[in-house]
């Protein structure tokens, strides 16, 4: 890390050792901060993404991790948010990381389950756990789009850009996906077998 | 109020509950900086394994590709053991034998091939320096014979090449499938892969890059391996490019390409996994299997010439005279190279240095310097340095060291070897 060129007599002069070590302090300090504001939020959309918490914490690692090694374009461009969740969304659709993922749970799935059991409460349970049953067997690409749309809350543009697709794709992934959780929900919520309950 | 907003409102309440399962902050700064480090390590190296098993033992011969043109004979014995550069200051001393620790050691001669600092001083091989006018900052590189050179550039998680001709003119960034280029011994030829699988190739002289071949089938993982033919493209060229493509849905999930004049296919000869490289006399390299557990490597030859295998090492590049090879470790995982190794030709073990508790030393990537010498960016307490390994396990600064963070290593080496101008 040079300083800049001064302005006197255009060289540019060189920090010391301990003037790079205490930069990188500071650096280090200010991605500490940011790690601990923001990874209850992040943990929180790739549990909702994987489905498991040890997929979670490894996701959001890979994500911060990638973040850390960014960090200076990033937050230069005060766009650390839409950066992390971006890689965090990507990160879980990659291929590579599929097939590594299943190897790693053909042989922990004994462990994995005790983890895996959510917490929620007891009234919740019925229609709303049908409801996380189906998200879970969503195709990723199809899960991540309602994730960033019902649970980040994000428009179909900015679900988009963070996947990386077009906004016609966000629209036919969401309708594709609420008609399978139609279909395969109770009634109340399905508004064809309503129909035809009502004209019974 | 529609049953579609009860549908979306019941899915977001649930959702929202869901996601309180998780909680906490597990992760801290040292487990990010150390995933920081895997994936750095990932982009700079060129293969992943287990690990090593222990034992170096001799196969049978396996005769080597049609591609090798004559008779590949077995190279000399090394006869001699060349000491570090003669310019090596009397300051500094020498670690134990078999031992990588790079705190103190003697000063030699500057590197003889291009390396960069901090993504855009390029330091010549005549000592001059220059800026690097890329649009991202530089990962790996290499020089062609007239001057031009293929810049590996990364925008983040984006990988691009640039290329820069004789006369300095960078042009725009493509993007790469890989985040290495490929080059010939003769540094003639240089090549790389596009996301969707074609190579591409880069001539000494030319204007621009050519498409070489069909695309291969692409994967999100792809590896340059050797450039084979000092011309490629043109009627009557031999030019081969060979790609190492992992696929984890395959089985093997690695497996080389070759894209020639008979057109792009898996390439099946010496059944290697990951095909590392191929020397002037028609020897190769490359990894034999690779499992959680483990990694080992082969060389084969032709003829009546006996290969070997190791699984202590990987076997990583000839040198430019095809005597030697240079190895890393057969485990490639975390911070980095913790050991390097030179082998000849013939199986034998010359010298082997590695990290202890005391001194962890590690580097991304090696490169030969010449016919006896390998260069090396080092990383060692809070420095890194540019070390210069001689073919008798010598070592010595070739740019002594200077403050950096692990993560960030400041030196990039050229890859392919000393460049003998047209």
């Amino acid at each position: 890390m040079d300083r800049p060129p001064d302005e006197q007599t255009g060289t540019t002069q060189v920090l010391s050792g301990a003037e790079r070590r205490s930069a990188r302090d500071l650096r280090d300090a200010d991605f500490a901060a940011y790690l601990a504001a923001r990874q209850p939020s992040l943990l929180r959309t790739a549990y909702l993404l994987t489905g498991n918490r040890h997929d979670a914490e490894d996701l959001v690692q890979i994500a911060f991790a990638k973040l850390y090694l960014s960090w200076d374009k990033v937050r230069d461009h005060g766009s650390m948010d839409g950066y992390v969740r971006r890689i965090l969304v990507n990160e879980h659709n990659s291929l590579w990381r599929r097939a590594w993922k299943r190897r790693e749970h053909a042989a922990d799935d004994t462990v994995l389950h005790a983890l895996d059991e959510p917490h929620h409460d007891d009234h919740e349970d019925g229609l709303g756990a049908e409801l996380w049953d189906v998200v879970q067997t969503l195709p990723r690409k199809a899960r991540a789009v309602v994730v960033l749309r019902y649970y980040e809350e994000l428009s179909e543009a900015e679900t988009a850009a963070v996947l990386g697709i077009s906004v016609g794709t966000v629209k036919s992934q969401t309708s594709r996906a609420l008609a399978a959780l139609r279909a395969r929900t109770p009634q109340t919520l399905n508004p064809r077998a309503s129909e035809e309950e009502d004209q019974s | 109020m529609s049953q579609n907003d009860d549908l979306t409102r019941t899915l977001t309440r649930e959702l929202e509950q869901r996601s309180h399962a998780m909680d906490g902050t597990p992760l801290h700064l040292a487990d990010v900086q150390g995933r920081a480090r895997s994936i750095r390590r990932r982009r700079t190296t060129t293969a992943v394994a287990g690990v090593a098993a222990a034992v170096a033992l001799i196969v049978p011969a396996v005769s080597l590709a049609t591609h090798t043109s004559g008779k590949p004979e077995p190279a000399p014995a090394i006869t001699q053991t060349p000491s570090p550069t003669q310019t090596a200051t009397d300051d500094g001393q020498q670690p134990a034998a078999g031992v990588l620790d790079v705190s103190d050691l003697p000063t030699g001669a500057e590197p003889r091939v291009e390396y960069l600092t901090d993504g855009q001083v390029l330091h010549e091989a005549d000592g001059s320096t220059v800026n690097v006018d890329t649009r991202y900052p530089v990962v790996s590189f290499t020089v062609l014979s007239d001057g031009t050179h293929l810049w590996l550039t990364a925008d983040g998680d984006t990988p691009y090449v640039e290329v820069q001709d004789a006369e300095g003119n960078v042009s725009a960034p493509v993007r790469s499938g890989t985040w290495d280029v490929g080059v010939n011994n003769a540094n003639t030829v240089g090549a790389w892969v596009r996301p969707d699988g074609q190579v591409m190739v880069r001539n000494s002289s030319a204007t621009e890059p050519l498409e070489y071949g069909d695309p291969i089938r692409a994967t999100d993982d792809m590896r340059m391996g050797p450039v084979l033919g000092d011309h490629c493209g043109a009627a009557g060229d031999s030019c081969e490019v060979y790609v190492n493509v992992s696929d984890p849905k395959a089985d093997p999930s690695w497996r080389p390409w070759l894209v020639d004049v008979n057109g792009t296919q898996p390439y099946l000869d010496g059944t290697y996994l990951i095909l590392s490289d191929v020397s002037e006399s028609g020897l190769s390299i490359g990894y034999r299997s690779i499992t959680d557990f483990g990694s080992c490597s082969i060389l084969l030859g032709g003829g009546e010439f006996q290969g070997f295998q190791t699984c202590k090492h990987a076997l990583v590049s000839f040198s430019p005279d095809s005597r030697l090879i240079l190895a890393d470790p057969a485990y490639h995982d975390g911070i980095g190279n913790g050991e390097i190794a030179m082998y000849d030709v013939g199986g034998k073990l010359l010298w082997d240095r590695h990290g202890t508790a005391k001194a962890q030393a590690f580097y991304p990537t090696a490169e030969w310097e010449d016919a006896e010498h390998a260069l090396a960016p080092v990383f060692q307490d809070g420095e890194w340095s540019i070390v210069r390994f001689a073919s008798d396990g010598s070592m010595e600064y070739a740019v002594t060291p200077i403050p950096g963070q692990d993560v960030d290593h400041p030196f990039v080496v050229a890859t392919g070897g000393p460049v003998l101008a047209d």
